[in-house]
């Protein structure tokens, strides 16, 4: 669904990616790691046509996006991409039905079905009867769950989510991602995610790892073992 | 040790069979190989010689008789005494990817290859244990969790090497 080939991107002197090939499935669940500094966010923000690669190309559901106007790519950014960051960036002023409400709204949805579209993912996430929560009064995985909601409520094809958990303890964390991994997957919806967690790629089908500009390792699509069949392994227990 | 201890803290519910004791070990600490019936009577034979169990009632239906256990006082101080005192903290530097990741390094070989593999088959053991969970009961979900964080940790410290793969070069390959 998409392809990126040979994505090349400066910021000044410094080639963040130098050259980067991959292509992610329809409804797949990916995980960019890698070191600080070592490119996968500007991965991201490549596939997601948010930066404009240097060179290369991106390609989504047939057509290029590198090439596309600003004013073009912003729209496909609202109307077919999600987006979930480590610190949900709601806006404070609003509360926070109104900030799930945004992206419908500014696709020119009437408020009142903006609001109970995204009322709709407030059930599915567990945030019923925080509608009226201003961003401030929310726990860090309430927000993070209500900027989930704002990135389903369009029915998008992709999400991006960079470092979703990067702010959130363990078990908002888990929560999070069980939340975000398990929408996606009934809808369908491709995941893109950037983390430098091993518990959080483990939700990913895939993991690949970005080291200076580059696909250093791309460990493949993950089928499930036997193991997971079964049950967790005995790990308390040394025989006396 | 620890089944030692697990069998007493089991039977501070309430005196037990050997027999129903197995059954609820099995069913908290190890799912998916059961503790064998023999470990479990020799453990209590050796409760008992401590004092810790005592024999708290035996019944004799048709088959063999069957013994109903109960923890002691002493048992009850002991297990009081094991649960306070933390654990030897265990680094388990001699794991065999240690010693892996030594002998590439100090050989020559290309490092980047057996952390790519190992970080694979570590983030596919993970994610048999994410998708466990949540199906899971509780113990079984604490269980996987325990595991996970673990297998956490040997990718932390995966990804650790791989970033001071030419520093571990130079500091291992000039002492060979």
């Amino acid at each position: 669904m998409i392809q990126a080939q040979g994505l090349i991107k400066r910021f000044g002197a410094t080639e963040a990616l130098r050259g980067v090939d991959l292509t992610i499935e329809r409804g797949e669940v990916l995980a960019i790691m890698g070191p600080s500094g070592s490119g996968k966010s500007t991965l991201l923000h490549c596939l997601a046509g948010v930066l404009v690669p240097d060179s290369g190309s991106v390609v989504f559901d047939g057509g290029r996006i590198d090439d596309l106007s600003d004013a073009k790519r912003s729209e496909l950014r609202r109307t077919k991409f999600g987006f979930v960051f480590q610190f949900g960036q709601l806006i404070p002023e609003l509360s926070a039905i109104e900030n799930a409400a945004l992206p419908p709204l500014l696709n020119g949805v009437s408020r009142a079905e903006a609001e109970s579209q995204a009322g709709a993912w407030f059930g599915r996430l567990g945030l019923s009867g925080l509608e009226g929560r201003r961003a401030g009064e929310l726990s860090g995985g309430q927000a993070q769950r209500v900027a989930i909601a704002r990135a389903m409520v369009i029915r998008p094809r992709v999400i991006f989510a960079d470092e979703p958990t990067g702010s959130l303890d363990s078990l908002s964390g888990e929560q999070v991602m069980d939340l975000l991994t398990a929408s996606a997957r009934e809808e369908g919806v491709a995941v893109v995610l950037v983390t430098h967690e091993p518990r959080v790629a483990a939700y990913a089908d895939r993991e690949i790892v970005v080291r200076d500009g580059r696909i250093s390792s791309d460990g493949g699509r993950y089928t499930p073992s036997i193991a997971a069949a079964i049950g967790p392994p005995a790990v308390l227990v040394v025989p006396a | 040790m620890s089944v030692t201890y697990s069998l007493l803290g089991l039977l501070e519910e309430s005196p037990t069979h050997g027999y129903e004791l197995k059954h609820q070990f099995d069913r908290y600490f190890a799912p998916d190989h059961g503790l064998p019936f023999g470990q479990v009577y020799a453990t209590l034979d050796r409760l008992e010689k401590h004092g810790r169990v005592a024999v708290a009632a035996i019944e004799q239906d048709e088959g063999p008789e069957r013994r109903k256990y109960a923890i002691t006082q002493a048992g009850e101080d002991a297990l009081e005494q094991w649960l306070n005192e933390p654990l030897e903290p265990e680094p388990h530097l001699r794991s065999a990817l240690f010693a892996k990741v030594v002998l590439t390094v100090l050989r020559g070989r290309p490092l980047d290859r057996l952390l790519d593999g190992q970080r694979h088959a570590h983030l596919a053991r993970m994610r048999d244990l994410t998708s466990m969970r949540r199906s899971a009961a509780l113990p079984q979900a604490l269980l996987a969790d325990y595991a996970i964080f673990h297998l956490e940790a040997d990718l932390r410290w995966i990804e650790m090497t791989g970033a001071r793969v030419d520093e571990l070069r130079a500091r291992i390959g000039g002492e060979a």
